[in-house]
């Protein structure tokens, strides 16, 4: 009933109208009860709170939509697009209204141009290059201009008469050496205001750099499925590595932390008798070590010591360091002096050592011990110790036998290496032996 | 309810800036060598599509010659009545017929008052300056147009997609065009094409039913039929005609067509690739126990039917590999100088730019009635990948095969009721003062 005078709204076609006036649309009565139609009451009922399981379908169409008042005619109407030069008409439906229609097409906003500058016959002397002629720059100003000055595509339409092949960056050099020397001769550069010293500096194209980045661009683009391939692997072995530096680099704190010095500072008093140094020890060995293999080692080391007399190294041990604590707070206070090298035979004499390097705190030797060896093999090289049947800690640590047990360490350690090089080698044969063959079965 | 609240109200005009949209009742034309597609710019199907074949009956004496167009004529069976096509190589070759052709296209089914919607046609890349030239000469002269353009049939599929940067793979009829487009600007040194479109899939079944001695019918031929095992000889009654009273050859050759199509769409397949289609080893065909597909049956219009299997594939593989094409017929392309579809896309891809060169390889877009071979689409994508390694490749090809058969059409659509395209109209009156050449100036 209604539709049809929508559709004559619409048109705006007055004819007689409806002789009755419509009906305002009724106000429905809010039903409590949402139930949809292809269901009944009580099998409606009996799902309770819950959504109806399964989407029911409703045959019925959608409701009429309740619109407000008259529907607003439209209209087949001219117009004209500022955007364009010749006023062309063109004809387009819009809304019948009172008001006076917009005068500037709304699309019109979209035409925008890039503003390429333009130069001289006086300028152009300044601009001047060996290798473009001024028919040619103007030619690629004109490109510029009618494609916004997107190079790919200029260089793409780029047919100058007779003229050099050129690539896009020497495009896109002349272009803008142009247009900076063109800015330099308008405003000289101590009158430049700072923007337009830094558009000044945009323009400056660097050819060269520009041109070896495509190269590289285009040896990365061009690569084999080999070549990914073999990207791809060493990518995945990359990420291992890392992770396994992750690792080591973890061990290497734990390691640390198990070097942990109880403070110096304050009173050693309870460390000199020979219970307080086993207590230290204890500490020692138990500060933060999680390794119960190294603990119990070091625990046997303790048992096969003559744990309850303090060992005279030891003892020499801490008197150095409390010496070597003592130089270096008087090196702070004056300029060190050079003290009187011993040689061999009276170190030995003397029974003095030197040391590389010390740092605070009291040390035992047997601790001291370098560790030549770094990482996985550490771990290996003790192990392979322990098969021996070498103790980790040396029961007798004088200097000698540290110095022969560091050799020892760093002896097994390069056999240890080597047998792990060995046995990558011979895996790397045996994988790239079977490559061939799978080649040779391909092929 | 919520729906309703979107739904505007009659008072509220909808917001034209949002979607860019004006329409100003433009009519988009765009004419392929299969198929003439014409309709309303906005639309998202063309009204009225019309083969591009046309029936024609040449003057004799005093009878002038007579033009059968459209599907209702052209299919009809007349003495004397040639089928002939105004296309050749994608472009129009003859110019008397073309602008009838698209006359008719349009006044059939949309408006008979051409004078009164500007029109947007399309063409292919490779349209010459002179037939562009020829083509505003006859909007403004012939039909008398306010307004028009000419679009590239590239740019506009692209856009059907969403597209305004990537590389057209359009197979057509008589051509397979790949258009690398940027911008929404056709990326001219990379347009390459090939005639292996979907006429040399239909002549290499047809040869492939030939060395096969596998009878072709058309529809027209066959009276009755009765249904026959596979394999069994057709059990039909077959049309005869008096003499004199025949349909040409080219009529023939043009309903046989209709079924080669019907091959084409629903048994024949391309290989999977990548790489070519594994040579035939004679009865024990390695291929087809290596293809591993069930053969796929096709049923002749007298009823004769049979299962087809690698055979099925081997037809299509020459569009990827002309090496493999069939030969055994007069006026085949040339087996060793024609591009592949794989070196297409390379030589394609050749001068496109670095930057660009990763963009494009991610908007492949497939278009073109030719491209609904089965398999057509994966083989495309894994010889991309293969030829391509590195880059991320992204082929996308419309589903709805109507989609894929109007690209071009659609884009055409698309642009033409866009408010901001209507500044690039060229209008009666700068056609009047510049005369034809305005449209190299203005459609790039
Ligand atoms: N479903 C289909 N499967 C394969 N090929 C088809 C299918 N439908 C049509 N074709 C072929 O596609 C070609 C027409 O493609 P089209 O894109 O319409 O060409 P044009 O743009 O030149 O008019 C014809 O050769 C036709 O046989």
């Amino acid at each position: 009933m209604s539709g049809f005078q929508d559709v004559r709204d619409v048109m705006d076609i007055s004819g007689p109208s409806e002789s009755t006036p419509r009906a305002p649309p009724l106000k429905k009565q809010k039903t409590v009860e949402k139930r949809p139609d292809g269901i009944t009451r009580e099998l409606f009922a009996l799902l309770g709170e819950n959504p109806p399981p399964v989407a029911i379908v409703e045959n019925k169409f959608k409701e009429k939509p309740k619109w407000m008042g008259k529907a607003n005619p439209w209209e087949w109407k001219d117009f004209t697009n500022p955007a364009r030069t010749d006023s062309l008409i063109l004809r387009h439906w819009e809304r019948k209204s009172k008001e006076p229609p917009d005068l500037e097409y709304r699309f019109s906003k979209f035409d925008v141009k890039v503003d390429i500058p333009t130069y001289s016959d006086g300028e152009y002397e300044i601009l001047k290059d060996l290798d473009w002629s001024r028919e040619e720059t103007d030619y690629l100003f004109d490109l510029c201009r009618e494609y916004d000055l997107r190079f790919i595509i200029i260089w793409d339409r780029y047919d100058f008469p007779n003229g050099k092949s050129r690539s896009v960056e020497d495009l896109k050099a002349r272009y803008y050496s142009v247009c900076r020397s063109l800015m330099e001769l308008r405003t000289p550069l101590n009158r430049m205001s700072p923007e337009e010293t830094q558009i000044f500096n945009m323009l400056n194209f660097d050819k060269e750099r520009e041109t070896s980045r495509k190269k590289m661009a285009n040896v990365l683009f061009a690569r084999t499925p080999e070549q990914v391939k073999e990207e791809e692997m060493l990518l995945a072995e990359l990420k291992r590595i890392v992770t396994n530096q992750q690792r080591t680099l973890e061990e290497r704190k734990d390691l640390f932390n198990r070097l942990e010095m109880p403070s110096s500072q304050g009173s050693i008093a309870g460390y000199t008798g020979s219970q307080g140094l086993a207590a230290l020890r204890e500490f020692m060995v138990n500060s933060s070590d999680k390794n119960k293999k190294r603990k119990s080692i070091a625990m046997g080391a303790n048992t096969g010591a003559d744990g309850s007399q303090p060992s005279p190294a030891v003892a020499s041990i801490s008197e150095k360091a409390s010496t070597a604590i003592a130089a270096s707070q008087k090196e702070a206070i004056q300029p060190k002096k050079q003290a009187r090298k011993l040689s061999g035979e009276e170190m030995k004499e003397y029974g003095v050592i030197y040391h590389d390097k010390l740092s605070q705190g009291i040390k035992f030797r047997s601790s001291m011990v370098a560790t030549n060896v770094k990482g996985g093999t550490a771990q290996k090289v003790s192990q392979a110790l322990a098969q021996l049947e070498i103790a980790q800690r040396l029961t007798m640590p004088t200097s000698k036998t540290i110095q022969k047990y560091e050799q020892l360490q760093s002896n097994v350690g390069i056999l240890l290496d080597t047998k792990k090089l060995l046995e990558k080698v011979e895996q790397e044969l045996r994988v790239l032996k079977a490559q061939q063959d799978a080649a040779k079965e391909d092929t | 309810m919520s729906h309703l609240h979107q739904t505007l109200s009659s008072n509220q005009a909808p917001s034209t800036v949002e979607y860019g949209g004006d329409e100003i009742s433009a009519i988009v034309l765009d004419p392929g060598t299969a198929w003439t597609r014409a309709g309303f710019a906005g639309e998202d199907t063309p009204k009225s599509v019309i083969p591009s074949d046309y029936g024609v009956i040449d003057a004799v004496g005093d009878e002038p010659r007579k033009l059968f167009i459209g599907d209702n004529d052209v299919h009809a069976i007349r003495p004397g009545m040639e089928i002939r096509n105004p296309m050749s190589d994608g472009i129009v070759s003859d110019w008397d017929t073309a602008p009838l052709l698209w006359r008719a296209a349009i006044t059939s089914r949309l408006t008979t008052t051409l004078a009164e919607h500007p029109l947007l046609m399309t063409e292919p890349s490779w349209n010459p300056p002179k037939n562009r030239e020829k083509t505003i000469e006859i909007a403004f002269e012939d039909f008398d147009v306010p307004a028009f353009y000419l679009a590239k049939s590239g740019v506009c599929a692209g856009f059907a997609s969403g597209k305004a940067t990537g590389l057209v793979i359009d197979v057509g009829a008589s051509n397979i065009s790949i258009t690398p487009i940027h911008d929404g600007l056709v990326l001219r040194k990379g347009c390459t094409r090939s005639p292996l479109g979907g006429s040399f899939l239909s002549d290499q079944i047809r040869a492939y039913f030939a060395s096969a001695a596998i009878p072709l019918t058309a529809h027209y031929q066959v009276l009755s039929k009765n249904a026959v095992e596979a394999w069994k000889p057709a059990d039909a009654v077959y049309k005869t005609f008096a003499p004199g009273q025949e349909p040409t050859d080219s009529y023939k050759r043009f309903q046989e067509e209709r079924v080669l199509t019907e091959f084409k769409e629903y048994t024949a397949q391309v290989w999977t690739g990548p790489g070519p289609l594994p040579p035939s080893t004679g009865a024990h065909d390695a291929a087809t126990s290596l293809l591993s597909t069930t053969g796929r049956p096709f049923e002749f219009p007298d009823g004769y039917n049979l299962v087809f299997n690698s055979e099925r594939h081997r037809v299509a593989e020459g569009i990827f590999h002309p090496p493999s094409m069939l030969t055994n017929y007069a006026g085949h392309p040339d087996p060793s100088s024609t591009l592949g579809l794989n070196a297409l896309i390379h030589a394609s891809m050749k001068d496109v730019d670095i930057e660009l060169k990763q963009l494009i390889l991610n908007n492949v877009v497939i278009t073109g009635a030719g491209s609904l071979v089965y398999g057509f689409t994966d083989r495309v994508n894994a010889e991309i990948a293969a030829a391509f390694p590195g880059p991320r490749v992204r082929v996308m090809a419309a589903g709805n095969s109507v989609e894929r058969r109007y690209a071009g059409w659609l884009g055409g659509s698309i642009l033409a009721s866009l408010g901001a395209f209507h500044q690039l109209w060229i209008s009666r009156k700068e056609y009047d003062e510049h005369g034809a050449g305005i449209v190299e100036k203005r459609c790039k």
